[in-house]
């Protein structure tokens, strides 16, 4: 279980992004956070990752390891690096004495590529992939540390909606083994399969599952992603 | 001698040249570079005063590289919004102090100019045993960080999450640059030594999918540039390090011009 409590944030010399900010993520469930552009949800999963560290509050977590999907426009596509290999680093607690990987672990790649429809093309380089295959590769790298908290930043956007639908099946698939927790826009379609719902915008708060299906639909709730919320 | 020599720094340069590339610290490897002439100058005008093997020049380098390495790590991991200031800070202080040593060393000092311009024909049998140990080293090295080099190189972030010494093997990266840059300063010398370990790694990968290919094809490039850059400076008898590094650009920019990118 993460925990987060009373937690308050802000960078140096700007106004607070988070005040008494209480946030709970149990294991095997699906959440999502959604918010406006410059309300915090990507600080929001750096202080939940060790990365940056807050002002005050507590963050405490039982999850021994995290896996974390970035935003695709953070990926260096022109890094030379093969897809299985790309996936290996992501097995790199795993490395044995001289360096390399064992036979089991190879193995586990291999099973992790294929369950993700990726082993065929394991030796492409990132670049050369499409947009949904690379999404994809990049959740492999996430799961081969095998994570019991999985963060997704915005995997789906920019992608087709077929390589949309194929992400969403498979994060479904991995709720039964691993928490999810991933910022998103996409909340129409993602809703049906979500636990909880977090609207960050300058403060976390918990919003009510039903209500919000009932005022998407309205289109109300797009006015309020718009605008940061101001308490 | 001068092929072996060559040979030899083209090991080291195309597979340093790999991570320099793909890690982008190529200024960082260029602050080395230069700092280790304050290493250079100190040794020769102590080897003036007291002619011992303590002394030899590329002692110095070395020292003054690792020492170079080290700052810029250290300012790297603690201060990293002042990485940019500290690396020219460096940079800078090198030159300097090897400028005023070798000013107060008595007589003409061909051996500084050597190391600023480089002159892999110059290289004797002492220098030779010493690049070999250093490629072995490298060598050694690199085969056991392999992935963990990787890691750090392609995402920090990432990397640390999954309990990586993200900053620990940042070090020995430096550390190892560092090394390189003394053995590629006799062939090309630290002026133009950024051209040979960067500009052969990033032709590589160019042509390569991954990592262990560009640093074979980095080897074998900087090989090719290097016999090119002798046979030219012997036809044509101008100097050597700068025939080298321009053969090394010009090899980069046409193939800027002639491959496209998928």
């Amino acid at each position: 279980m993460l925990q987060i409590e009373h937690l308050d944030f802000h960078y140096p010399g700007s106004q607070a992004l988070f005040e008494n900010a209480d946030l709970c993520i149990e294991p095997h469930t699906f959440s999502i956070i959604i918010g406006p552009n410059g309300g915090g949800k990507t600080t929001l999963l750096n202080l939940i990752m060790g990365f940056l560290q807050p002002v005050k509050g507590k963050i405490a977590s039982t999850f021994q390891q995290l896996g974390y999907v970035p935003q695709a426009h953070k990926i260096d596509l022109e890094f030379p690096i093969r897809l299985i290999d790309h996936v290996r680093i992501g097995c790199i607690q795993k490395l044995t004495w001289w360096g390399g990987f064992d036979k089991k672990t190879g193995l586990f790649v291999q099973h992790l590529l294929e369950t993700l429809d990726l082993w065929s093309i394991r030796d492409l380089r990132l670049k050369e992939l499409s947009g949904g295959q690379l999404q994809r590769a990049q959740i492999a790298h996430a799961l081969a540390c095998s994570p019991d908290l999985l963060i997704l930043d915005e995997p789906t956007s920019n992608i087709d909606p077929k390589a949309k639908k194929q992400i969403l099946d498979i994060l479904h698939e991995l709720k039964k083994s691993v928490a999810i927790l991933m910022v998103t826009h996409d909340l129409e379609t993602l809703l049906p399969q979500t636990d909880k719902v977090f609207l960050v915008s300058n403060g976390i708060e918990e919003v009510d599952k039903t209500s919000l299906c009932v005022h998407t639909a309205m289109g109300l709730y797009e006015n309020r992603l718009i605008q940061p919320r101001k308490e | 001698m001068a092929a072996i020599a060559s040979f030899l720094s083209s090991i080291a340069s195309g597979i340093m040249g790999t991570y320099v590339v793909i890690k982008r610290i190529v200024f960082i490897a260029g602050s080395i570079s230069h700092a280790l002439l304050g290493g250079i100058g100190v040794c020769i005008y102590l080897y003036s005063l007291y002619p011992s093997p303590i002394f030899y020049p590329l002692n110095g380098a070395l020292v003054s590289s690792l020492l170079a390495a080290g700052v810029i790590g250290w300012v790297y991991l603690k201060h990293k919004d002042r990485e940019d200031t500290a690396i020219a800070a460096i940079w800078t202080i090198g030159m300097s102090v090897g400028i005023i040593f070798a000013s107060i060393t008595p007589g003409y000092n061909v051996e500084l100019m050597n190391y600023l311009f480089g002159n892999i024909l110059w290289a004797s049998m002492r220098e030779i045993k010493l690049l070999i140990c250093l490629d072995i080293l490298l060598l050694l090295a690199v085969f056991r960080y392999r992935y963990l080099f990787l890691a750090i190189s392609y995402n920090e972030k990432q990397a640390r999450l999954n309990k990586v010494p993200v900053d620990r093997l940042y070090l020995i990266l430096l550390a190892l640059v560092a090394i390189t840059v003394v053995i590629l300063i006799q062939a090309v010398g630290a002026i133009l030594l950024i051209a040979f370990l960067c500009l052969p790694a990033a032709v590589a990968g160019k042509c390569t999918k991954s990592i262990h290919h560009m640093m074979a094809a980095g080897v074998g490039f900087c090989t090719l540039f290097s016999l090119v850059g002798i046979l030219l400076s012997a036809t044509w008898n101008i100097p050597l390090g700068a025939t080298i590094a321009l053969v090394c650009s010009s090899f980069y920019f046409i193939l800027l011009l002639i491959k496209k990118e998928p």
